[in-house]
């Protein structure tokens, strides 16, 4: 059985951009920085929680081809990479304020839903992060989501 | 693909975010533009050639996404929900609404289900498309 995610994985044009934004501007930490030669190894991670790491990769050869590259650049900057990754927070509104007069691109607007307050961001390549402050305990089992009639 | 090229793609969906966020307001080229850092004409054309529509069609099928997520989450009157979402009168907003939707904001309503999901899936997946598979999709999950 599998216990838990170690690691997720975001696409970035610019690793040295990647890190002034994911631990300059949101706080995160380097877990590892690691020239393989052929590659960058940077992974980031939320301080106080080893074992949970975001590796910052950027796309190119050897790992595909250049134009690969191209079109995940491309897709990444039009905002089409989707829900990238999501954080947690112990007080949304404090999160939102601070990140937004450090500049942050505010994707959207503080939300009051069902699992708690949530806003969205972007980093400087256009993955869309969200951050959460949820209203029950993550800790805790919780019935799985489903649809119902309003 | 040049830096230019990722860099204007990016501005691009800077202004498409911010109509994201402003969709209950008017819709302002000029300063759509600024927050593009392009001019009004090159906004418009730039704006279709990255996502594949105008902007104003971008925004009105936005206010009919988020008219439909008020109308499936809320008890809130009607009327109230077209003002909200950006429409001058219920005229205008009930007859966009059935072109695009394919149902009335009422029948809508009746026939619609609450999704339990983030804000930023239901606005990504629920703004309608004329794609005849999406189409189908929604009339699916909506039980029509």
């Amino acid at each position: 059985m599998l216990s838990s995610i170690n690691m997720s994985h975001i696409f970035v044009s610019d690793q040295d951009k990647a890190l002034e934004f994911y631990c300059g501007k949101l706080g995160l930490e380097v877990s590892a920085d690691l020239d393989l030669g052929v590659m960058r190894w940077l992974t980031v991670r939320v301080p106080g929680a080893p074992g949970r790491d975001i590796l910052l990769e950027k796309a190119g050869p050897p790992s595909m081809d250049p134009k690969s590259a191209d079109q995940i650049r491309e897709l990444v900057s039009k905002g089409a990479s989707g829900f990238t990754v999501g954080f947690t927070t112990d007080n949304a509104d404090k999160t939102f304020e601070s990140l937004k007069a450090k500049g942050v691109e505010i994707h959207d607007e503080l939300t009051k839903r069902d699992y708690g307050t949530d806003f969205g961001i972007r980093d400087p390549f256009g993955n869309h992060i969200r951050i959460v402050q949820l209203s029950y305990n993550p800790n805790q089992a919780q019935p799985k989501a489903a649809a119902a009639k309003s | 693909m040049s830096r230019a090229v990722e860099e204007l793609n990016r501005r691009m969906l800077r202004a498409r975010d911010a109509i994201d966020r402003t969709y209950g307001e008017l819709l302002d080229i000029p300063a759509l533009a600024r927050v593009a850092s392009v001019s009004d004409a090159h906004f418009i054309r730039t704006f279709r050639g990255t996502f594949g529509e105008t902007p104003h069609r971008y925004l009105q099928r936005r206010r009919v996404e988020r008219a439909m997520f008020l109308l499936r989450e809320t008890d809130r009157p009607i009327t109230e929900i077209s003002l909200d979402v950006g429409f001058s009168s219920l005229g205008t907003f009930s007859r966009t609404f059935r072109a695009i939707v394919g149902a009335s904001p009422t029948e809508y309503r009746a026939t619609s289900a609450r999704i339990n999901a983030p804000t930023c899936f239901t606005m990504s997946w629920m703004r309608p498309s004329e794609d005849r598979a999406v189409l189908e999709k929604l009339g699916r999950l909506n039980g029509q």
